[in-house]
């Protein structure tokens, strides 16, 4: 079976927590390349993974992981923005 | 570091290399009178071997990732190790079969070098598929 594309915010908010890729290899239980390849959305984590990856990182699964390509948080915050000016 | 991958698979292609001539050198050796020659060159090409070795599979990691044990691997290594290993399972097959069929119909007699040489290299495939793939990425 072919597998798609999955793409996610991994290396945004590991980058925002501080977290070095070999702390949170360390706290999900992979090798920090693991990591690497996910952050290039080179490889899609398991089930269990993508759980394991939220927990650590405290926000949802559907917040990290999509299988369509994620808009950026200053696009979304910007979008946003505009829809509160012309409420 | 591209030269480095480089250097990986040019010693990979030596320690095959060295491996057939060993074979080869022994086949001879055995057959023909002992020279010093002979023997020497045994000597060498197995020095070879050892040191290609080194460089192509231990330096680089590739040994001691599809060596090292399935609970220590996470989910993507896993993966890569499954893959490697039943591509090269499928690779042995094709080599082992097209050997016995030269040995059918040639004849070439087995010796105890050449068998270990045989299982040497179906040890070795893995690592040396993950050597081939990694000239791009990194493994370890």
């Amino acid at each position: 079976m072919k597998t798609r594309k999955l793409y996610n915010r991994v290396s945004l908010l590991r980058q925002e927590i501080g977290m070095s890729r070999k702390e949170l290899a360390e706290k999900i239980g992979v090798n920090f390349q693991t990591v690497g390849y996910l952050e290039r959305e080179e490889y899609n984590p398991s089930l269990d993974l993508a759980f394991r990856i939220s927990e650590v990182l405290d926000k949802p699964v559907n917040f990290i992981f999509s299988a369509e390509p994620m808009k950026s948080l200053s696009d979304i915050a910007f979008e946003k923005m505009k829809n509160g000016r012309t409420k | 570091m591209k030269n480095l991958k480089l250097n990986s698979i040019h010693f990979m292609l030596m320690n095959y290399l060295s491996l057939i001539f060993i074979v080869i050198t022994f086949q001879y050796l055995r057959d023909m009178e002992w020279t010093w020659v002979f023997a020497s060159s045994e000597v060498f090409f197995i020095v070879l071997f050892i040191i290609s070795f080194y460089f192509s599979y231990f330096k680089t990691g590739t040994w001691g990732f599809v060596h090292r044990s399935l609970e220590k691997l996470d989910e993507r290594e896993l993966k890569i190790v499954g893959k490697t290993s039943r591509l090269s399972y499928a690779i042995f097959t094709v080599v082992a079969l097209a050997i016995m069929f030269l040995l059918s119909i040639t004849e070439w007699r087995i010796n105890m070098v050449f068998t270990s040489a045989l299982i040497y290299f179906a040890h070795i495939l893995p690592a040396s598929i993950l050597v081939i793939k990694n000239r791009k990425k990194s493994v370890e």
